[in-house]
């Protein structure tokens, strides 16, 4: 009995240590990738695409009239406190304009700023992650073309004991997999393209896959709905089950949709996902719209639909 | 006449009512006045932006006279809209933003992008009696889609 008491202690303490060393010097633990020798020269109207394949705009753009593009501002409000978007113009003081490339790749795939501090995972860097290189490269390549703004943004407003940032850093240790997309072989090159730009840039499954306790998204249900979505939307059920998510819906339907916001009742969506739409799926190709279809028809139908838990009635 | 057969009637004719006014029952329920009459426009609207969805997915037969007649009836509602949000014309279930109100200029703007688009639509689809200049009346479609859109993302409120 003692031993099993101490064996557990051990394995307690070897957690704690496993989760301290990111926490508190994450840079120790991350080496920048290396660049393929025969990397095309970065491209900034691919890397345009790529940015709005990102939906940046969505959440770095504040939605006060008058508010600059990309130049931060916008407070995101959540069970955990007040996110505030930060400046992302190259801007020297007061957006990245000191960034480097390396600087950038590390933050988008590893959640790290320059000087070694955790992001919160309200930036989607668990989706990013995903991203290849060619990508990253040429919309960092496009960002430093955007017009330097400057805009100071307040620090964010979090409630104990999500303020304190290298909490962060162990959350990562059992939710955070960073790694570039996979391609599955044996599907064909329009799923996989499918595949890599939900998961990947377009991040669909950081509002449309319910999240755990912690806050992370649960791969089970990846793309079952989630009734916290962004801005507190409902992200509905988008797997093809016949009842509860999309399944009653052809490629047309889902491409008519992903351009205009039109689903096939006729209604027009609002909300997040018009921001969506706008900033992002309308100016995707036609091809890229139809490899999505493609891959979302091709997740396992999940039952259920996202409810809101009921509140009392305020008066 | 009394007995068994009126009761049916009676029944059917209650679920019949019960069930036409189904559709509405979860977003529309318990609206008055000139929520209830906008509420209608927009169910109108997404019918017409329906069909003619069909249409351009060839899951109905195409037809640019249908689409002739949806513009015309969009750039009515177009505008209406002025007139169906008047000051403060908020209680539930209206779906509408106070930012309507606040913001009214930002609104007209946004009725006048649906009119525009809507009256390329009317062209669209004038010039296709041939039945050979699809994409344009694509484009047109989604130009119209795409104003509804906008407006719902600033002005309509959240699910």
């Amino acid at each position: 009995m003692i031993k099993l008491i101490k064996l557990l202690f051990l394995i307690g303490v070897f957690a704690a240590i496993a989760a301290a060393v990111p926490a508190f010097a994450p840079s120790l633990i991350w080496t920048p990738p290396e660049l393929p020798e025969h990397m095309p020269d970065a491209d900034t109207k691919r890397g345009k695409y790529v940015f709005q394949m990102a939906g940046c705009a969505s959440c770095h753009t504040a939605k006060a009239k008058g508010a600059k593009p990309l130049a931060g501002g916008l407070q995101v409000k959540t069970e955990y406190g007040v996110f505030v978007v930060p400046n992302i113009t190259p801007d020297k003081d007061t957006g990245i304009g000191r960034w480097t490339e390396t600087d950038f790749i590390r933050a988008m795939t590893q959640g790290l700023s320059p000087d070694g501090r955790h992001y919160y995972p309200a930036f989607p860097y668990t989706s990013y992650t995903r991203m290849t290189l060619l990508d990253l490269r040429d919309m960092w390549a496009f960002l430093k073309t955007t017009k330097p703004v400057r805009n100071v943004v307040p620090l964010h407003q979090l409630k104990f004991p999500y303020d304190l940032r290298p909490g962060v850093g162990i959350w990562k240790v059992f939710f955070f997999s960073p790694g570039r997309f996979k391609p599955d072989a044996s599907k064909s090159r329009q799923w996989n393209r499918g595949a890599y730009i939900v998961t990947g840039p377009a991040h669909c499954g950081e509002c449309h896959t319910p999240r755990n306790f912690a806050g992370a998204v649960e791969k089970g249900r990846a793309m079952a709905g989630n009734a916290e979505g962004a801005d507190g939307d409902v992200a509905p059920n988008i797997t093809p089950h016949k009842k509860d998510g999309i399944g009653d819906w052809s490629k047309d339907d889902i491409t008519l949709m992903l351009e205009s916001g039109v689903v096939p009742s006729g209604d027009a969506v609002g909300g997040s996902m018009g921001h969506v739409i706008e900033n992002s799926m309308s100016k995707l190709t036609s091809k890229d719209r139809l490899a999505i279809a493609i891959y979302l028809q091709s997740l396992k139908p999940i039952a259920g639909k996202p409810q809101k838990p009921k509140k009392p009635e305020k008066k | 006449m009394a007995g068994p057969g009126r009761v049916i009637i009676a029944a059917a004719l209650a679920m019949g009512i019960g069930m036409s006014y189904a559709p509405h029952a979860a977003a529309h329920k318990g609206a008055t006045g000139v929520v209830m009459h906008r509420m209608h426009m927009m169910k109108a609207l997404a019918t017409a932006m329906k069909e003619m969805a069909a249409m351009l997915k060839g899951k109905r037969r195409y037809d640019p006279a249908r689409f002739s007649l949806h513009a015309a009836a969009i750039r009515k509602h177009a505008a209406d809209l002025p007139k169906m949000f008047p000051k403060g014309s908020n209680p539930k279930p209206s779906e509408a933003l106070p930012g309507i109100w606040q913001d009214w200029d930002g609104f007209l703007a946004r009725r006048r992008a649906m009119d525009s688009a809507a009256a390329e639509l009317a062209a669209a689809a004038l010039a296709d009696v041939a039945m050979d200049k699809r994409s344009r009346v694509l484009r047109a479609y989604i130009g119209v889609a795409k104003s509804c859109t906008g407006c719902h993302t600033v002005f309509r409120k959240r699910k």
